[in-house]
């Protein structure tokens, strides 16, 4: 029954993917797809470039030939409110309560928390390798996978870290369908879990299948409340760079969009 | 015998030096940056940067790190297309904030910098007169990050344009916010959200 309904939901799932370009094409929304725009004002621009011989190399730079907003953002005013709320939340609870764990919890307890979260969370990464056909990162993530949980004590040390191919970069069923040639289909900014992509949403089928949280047979209480430590525990380590991304950018919101994009291709293409 | 495996010594490394002229002359890049990054390391390591206030040390590690970018470089291709729509003054202007933010950015950064492990990787020719050179840092829980220096020589010294971290190009990652502020408003907004920017990081 539970292999049915996975199934089912990954076909419902391409079904989405697979024909949002036509279907979604049809309201465009002059303002609200950046992409679009951009593109042809680039392609506008590139005729003007050609009058000046001195700025060539600036406009015909093939090394920002993609150089423009890479993906859909048809529900920009609502992702856009939701980023505001993940900051709001962010700045009056995450960080202060951060700052106060980081204080009280020594970062060795916190190191531990993270790696056993990551190793436990090995079938995700291996079913995805193998669905994507990779077998030798398969393999290296079992290699990683056996020896942080023996020699690692259930993870928490990463002695395979020292073997120069060690551990692989991870593999979701996002990257899985990107490398299956499947697009982005359109930004989505979920409140409290952040930047995702309707594509990349599939890791809710992976959480709900793979993760060995959930094979748990725990109250949902319980459970939430474990997969919130563990994100919480993951942004432990990261408010100063938080901080120090939202003093460098003049729109947040642009830039978390534009640079979750341009990490998920190169994860695909890895 | 002898004389004959010099000569054939002689004749390989002419062969070898007429097919790889590029990689070896592009080996000012690594070496460049590689310099620079661990005179920054070791300079924090010294009882006198030690005994700095917060304003001396980001002043000092800000020396070093105007020497390792090439601002109008960097700024030139961060506009993009939008370079023409400023004039001349407002380039300049442009070049000075921007210089500014990042400068306070990195040094802020730099001074964070606890002791994570850092590798240098290859370096690859993008185009004559730049090149990438790979780095990778080594964070706590054993992970690379890898972050990639684009370098150019234009300026008579290798120094960088881009920064590209985990995937994500600086450069890039600007220009579609400038674009995106440019889009709805004129070049003089844009400055002046950076002078406020500015203001507030200094």
């Amino acid at each position: 029954m539970k292999k049915l309904l996975a199934a089912a939901v990954m076909l419902s799932f391409f079904l989405i993917v697979g024909v949002d370009r036509p279907a979604f094409a049809m309201d465009r929304e002059p303002g609200v797809y950046l992409a679009q725009q951009s593109q042809e004002e680039a392609a506008v621009e590139d005729e003007e470039a050609v009058e000046d011989e001195d700025d060539e190399d600036y406009e015909d730079d093939d090394e920002y030939d993609d150089d423009v907003v890479q993906i859909n953002d048809p529900l920009f005013r609502l992702n856009h409110e939701f980023y505001l709320f993940n900051d709001a939340m962010y700045v009056a609870f995450i960080k202060p309560a951060a700052k106060a764990y980081n204080t009280v919890m020594p970062e060795e307890i916190r190191l531990s928390a993270k790696n056993f979260f990551y190793n436990l969370r090995f079938p995700i990464r291996f079913v995805n390798c193998l669905l994507q056909a990779k077998g030798a990162k398969a393999m290296d993530e079992f290699a990683t996978f056996f020896l942080n949980s023996t020699v690692g004590f259930a993870g928490i040390q990463t002695p395979a870290s020292y073997y120069e191919s060690l551990p692989p970069s991870p593999e979701d069923l996002g990257q899985t369908l990107g490398v299956w040639g499947i697009g982005n289909g359109f930004f989505i900014m979920y409140p409290i879990l952040g930047p995702s992509s309707l594509r990349d949403s599939a890791r809710f089928i992976d959480s709900f299948f793979l993760d060995p949280i959930s094979w748990l047979d725990l109250d949902w209480k319980t459970k939430y409340g474990i997969l919130a430590y563990d994100k919480f525990n993951e942004i432990s380590f990261d408010i100063d760079d938080i901080d120090a991304m939202k003093a460098a950018v003049l729109d947040p919101y642009v830039a978390i969009r534009d640079a979750y994009v341009e990490h998920r291709n190169k994860l695909i293409a890895e | 015998m002898k004389r004959k495996r010099i000569g054939l010594n002689i004749i390989i490394l002419l062969a070898v030096l007429l097919i790889l002229p590029l990689p070896v002359f592009a080996a000012g890049a690594k070496a460049t940056i590689e310099g620079q990054i661990s005179k920054m390391l070791a300079k924090m390591q010294t009882p006198e940067f030690k005994a700095l206030q917060k304003d001396g040390k980001l002043t000092e590690i800000s020396k070093i790190i105007n020497d390792v970018f090439d601002y109008q470089e960097l700024s030139r291709r961060t506009l993009g297309r939008e370079w023409k729509k400023f004039t001349p003054d407002q380039q300049k202007e442009f070049v000075g904030l921007f210089e500014a933010l990042l400068e306070n950015i990195y040094a802020d950064r730099i001074l964070a910098y606890t002791n994570e492990k850092i590798e240098f990787g290859k370096e690859t020719e993008l185009k004559k007169g730049r090149v990438e050179v790979e780095s990778y840092i080594i964070t706590k829980d054993n992970k690379k990050v890898p972050l990639f220096y684009r370098m150019t020589d234009k300026s008579g010294q290798w120094r960088v344009y881009d920064v590209v971290i985990e995937g994500v190009s600086m450069v890039k990652n600007y220009r579609g916010q400038f674009r995106e502020i440019l889009s709805k408003k004129k070049p003089e907004d844009l400055l002046q959200t950076l002078r406020k920017k500015v203001k507030k990081t200094g």
